[in-house]
């Protein structure tokens, strides 16, 4: 039924695009960068670009359109900085009735895994949290960032062994 | 006992994928509560909150401002105004490549140049020099109206043209007279080519001069090393009475009248130019010429 597809130059196709994919390419981008302006910075600049572009684009290729623009912009504007993440409610409050001994050790060990995983390597980092975090499935990141499932898979265990590594002094 | 993990072992195992005995092996690790700690740590761990509505206001925002810009770039520098500043650049591209200089004295002054070579030239009175300075060290050539002398630095040829002749050289020191029908080339130093209007080229060497008189081609040679005008005299070899006079009005900025009345003669010997009354005898008493003076810039010449 191709004749029926829905083109993204209609405005509320536009819309629904966004709000299906916007979230997405913004975590995408804030786990490679650690930054949420810059993060939704490059997504709305992508949807700009979607949208000048919107005739060439079919609606079933402007997820692919998008993580691949985005990775081009990215791949040229990005200078491999050193990454500053905060992922925010690292953990929700879920220890309540503890010790003030074991809640300081548990806010040192949060600090420190969040460092260890700032120290991470772009392609280890993008793995791990859209893993841990967006609660990706291997398949789904290798889709998205245009991999192998074993790639990912590969990615994925030696960013743990990199965390492991980095808090082996950190016992709760 | 240390566990051998295999390259995607500890994914498989973040994903609940790990065989049952696999799994088994892994708890009993040393390894396995650091990496359970890990996993729980992040178990609730969200990414920034986002503002969807936001971002999709700032998205459109972004779309319409792109559009406007590219109306207001169109408004404001039209094509036109490229082909206006390509054309302004031509023109100064063309005024630079033809940008001339020139150097001119009044009566009674005397001008020191030097050349973009480092070549000198000193302008005696009432004349002007103007050259091109673009690419002058290829292009060694200047148009002299009156008279200047040239301390010409090696390199290529180098000519001075006039509207009597040119003349050229490649790296000496001479002197170029050009006035109302009277030519005078005097070489100091080095060789120089003279070519007058339609006459064959005469080359001068060392204390070598030549001078065009009329009709009349005459060569003569020269004893000193620099043209006397330098040093505040002006030197003349069978030069004719009525250019001696001129040269005599352009050094002292003074009029002589009663010129009809000269007699074609010719005159050798020098006059200088700090005492107007010892020049004045220095000529007209040797060459018996009457003369008073009707004020002290205007000397009559009586008829004889």
């Amino acid at each position: 039924m191709k004749n029926t597809l829905a083109s993204i130059c209609e405005k509320t196709v536009f819309e629904k695009v966004f709000k299906d994919y916007s979230l997405l390419l913004r975590n995408f981008i804030y786990a490679k960068c650690g930054d949420v302006s810059k993060a939704e910075d490059y997504t709305q600049d992508a949807f700009v670009k979607l949208w000048n572009n919107c005739a060439k684009v079919p609606i079933n290729k402007a997820k692919s359109y998008l993580f691949t623009i985005t990775k081009n912009a990215f791949f040229n504007d990005y200078e491999h900085q050193k990454v500053v993440l905060k992922y925010k409610a690292l953990k929700a409050d879920r220890v309540n009735n503890e010790d003030p001994e074991f809640e300081y050790r548990q806010k040192e060990f949060q600090q420190e895994l969040n460092n260890a995983i700032n120290r991470l390597t772009d392609k280890q980092r993008e793995v791990f949290l859209l893993n841990r975090i967006e609660k990706k499935k291997y398949k789904e990141i290798a889709e998205i960032l245009d991999i192998s499932v074993k790639t990912v898979e590969m990615r994925m265990s030696s960013a743990l062994v990199s965390l492991r590594k980095s808090i082996k002094n950190y016992k709760i | 006992m240390k566990q051998q993990y295999d390259d995607t072992y500890l994914a498989r195992w973040a994903a609940d994928e790990l065989s049952e005995q696999e799994l088994k092996d892994f708890k009993a690790s040393d390894d396995y509560m650091y990496y359970k700690q890990i996993v729980d740590e992040l178990e609730d761990a969200k990414f920034p909150e986002y503002d969807l509505d936001y971002n999709f206001e700032a998205t459109i925002q972004k779309i319409e401002k792109q559009h406007k810009e590219t109306k207001k770039v169109k408004r404001l520098w039209p094509v036109w105004t490229s082909a206006i500043a390509a054309c302004l650049i031509v023109c100064f591209g063309l005024l630079f490549f033809l940008k001339e200089s020139t150097y001119s004295t009044q009566l009674a002054q005397q001008l020191q140049i030097e050349l973009p070579d480092q070549s000198e030239v000193n302008l005696n009175s009432d004349s002007e020099l103007t050259y091109k300075t673009f690419r002058w060290n290829q292009n060694r050539e200047l148009n002299l109206k009156g008279e200047a002398s040239f301390k010409v630095n090696k390199g290529k040829a180098f000519t001075v043209n006039t509207s009597q002749g040119s003349v050229t050289v490649l790296g000496t020191q001479f002197t170029v007279n050009s006035r109302e029908n009277y030519f005078n080339v005097i070489c100091y130093e080095g060789k120089v080519k003279v070519t007058a209007n339609n006459k064959k080229p005469i080359v001068l060497t060392k204390g070598e001069a030549v001078q065009f008189k009329a009709n009349l081609i005459e060569e003569y040679t020269v004893q000193s090393n620099i043209p006397e005008w330098l040093s505040k005299e002006s030197s003349f070899y069978n030069t004719p009475i009525l250019e001696v006079i001129n040269e005599l009005e352009r050094q002292y900025n003074i009029t002589i009248k009663g010129k009809k009345h000269l007699k074609p003669n010719q005159f050798t010997g020098r006059f200088k130019h700090d005492n107007l009354e010892l020049a004045l005898k220095t000529i007209f008493i040797s060459m018996d010429i009457p003369y008073t003076f009707a004020d002290n810039k205007t000397v009559v010449i009586k008829k004889y």
